[in-house]
């Protein structure tokens, strides 16, 4: 006999023993580790290869490491013709020439996607179907006389009797977790802009006088 | 992903954009402004600093990328 009474998986029953707190919170945490170990790889990576540590443990000096650069200019003769070039040297930070940029993680999405099915069916087929044959025939002759008569029957009958029932029940979960993380590139923090923008704006060919020459009066 | 660096041009102040890629290669990298016609590349003797910097830098590069 099927349980007529059979009642459909509870939806919020099924949805309130999720953690959703660390669903949402697991990948967010991981984006700002990542974040971090990020920004200390590339501290690590500026001080180390940019900079000359001097100095002892707790009064470190760093001194930016720099790189020797050719300018040049193009000479153009009083006859309009074309001189030699012009070839100044002026010192640059090398942090100026490297092509930082603060990767970090800017973007996380969580998706998160439950599906409870659940469904109950009950087919009842029930039909009558009796099956019984009875068959009988008879038969007199009467005579008397010059009569004569003669009665003859059959009867027959039949039923059938079948019973079915069909019942069905069906329950399925599913559950999809999707994270989607992207790190793209933020722009420097301030300090470190500022420091190159220094470093920048400092870059001036110097004029080297021959030697033995005595500086003109003033 | 930016691959160039700004550095202001020391003769008009204005603006060379610089490939450090290509800079350590040999290139030549000219003001942007066009009025001025200094170009400025890098000095021999720094090739090997800035080559290694650079080494490391693309090796930084390639760590973060497998962070993501």
């Amino acid at each position: 006999m099927p349980d007529n009474n059979r009642a459909l998986v509870s939806m919020a029953q099924q949805f309130s023993g999720l953690p959703i707190k660390a669903l949402i919170s697991a990948p967010l945490l991981a984006g700002a580790e990542a974040n971090s170990k990020m920004a200390i790889t590339q501290t690590q990576f500026l001080l180390s290869t940019c900079f000359n540590v001097t100095g002892s443990s707790g009064s470190e000096e760093y001194k930016p490491i720099m790189i020797n650069m050719t300018l040049t200019r193009s000479v153009i003769k009083p006859d309009g013709s074309a001189g030699d070039p012009v070839e100044t040297k002026f010192d640059l930070p090398l942090l100026t020439i490297m092509p930082l940029n603060s990767l970090a993680v800017d973007s996380i999405t969580v998706n998160f996607e439950m599906e409870v099915k659940s469904s109950f069916s009950n087919d009842k087929e029930t039909s009558s179907e009796s099956e019984s044959a009875a068959e009988g025939s008879f038969s007199a002759k009467v005579g008397f006389g010059c009569f004569s008569a003669e009665v003859s029957g059959s009867v027959s009958s039949s039923s059938k009797s079948a019973s079915s029932e069909k019942s069905h029940y069906e329950k399925s979960n599913s559950a999809k977790y999707e994270i989607n993380a992207h790190a793209g590139q933020l722009p420097l923090p301030e300090g470190v802009t500022t420091i190159i923008q220094a470093f920048s704006q400092c870059i001036a060919p110097i004029q080297l006088k021959p030697t033995g020459t005595t500086p003109p009066p003033p | 992903m930016q691959n160039y660096s700004e550095i202001q041009c020391p003769s008009c102040s204005g603006k060379i954009l610089i490939d450090a890629k290509l800079l350590i290669q040999g290139g030549n990298f000219s003001c942007s402004n066009q009025s001025c016609d200094v170009s400025v590349s890098l000095s021999n003797s720094s090739y090997q600093v800035a080559g290694n910097a650079m080494r490391e830098f693309e090796t930084l590069k390639q760590n973060h990328t497998l962070i993501q």
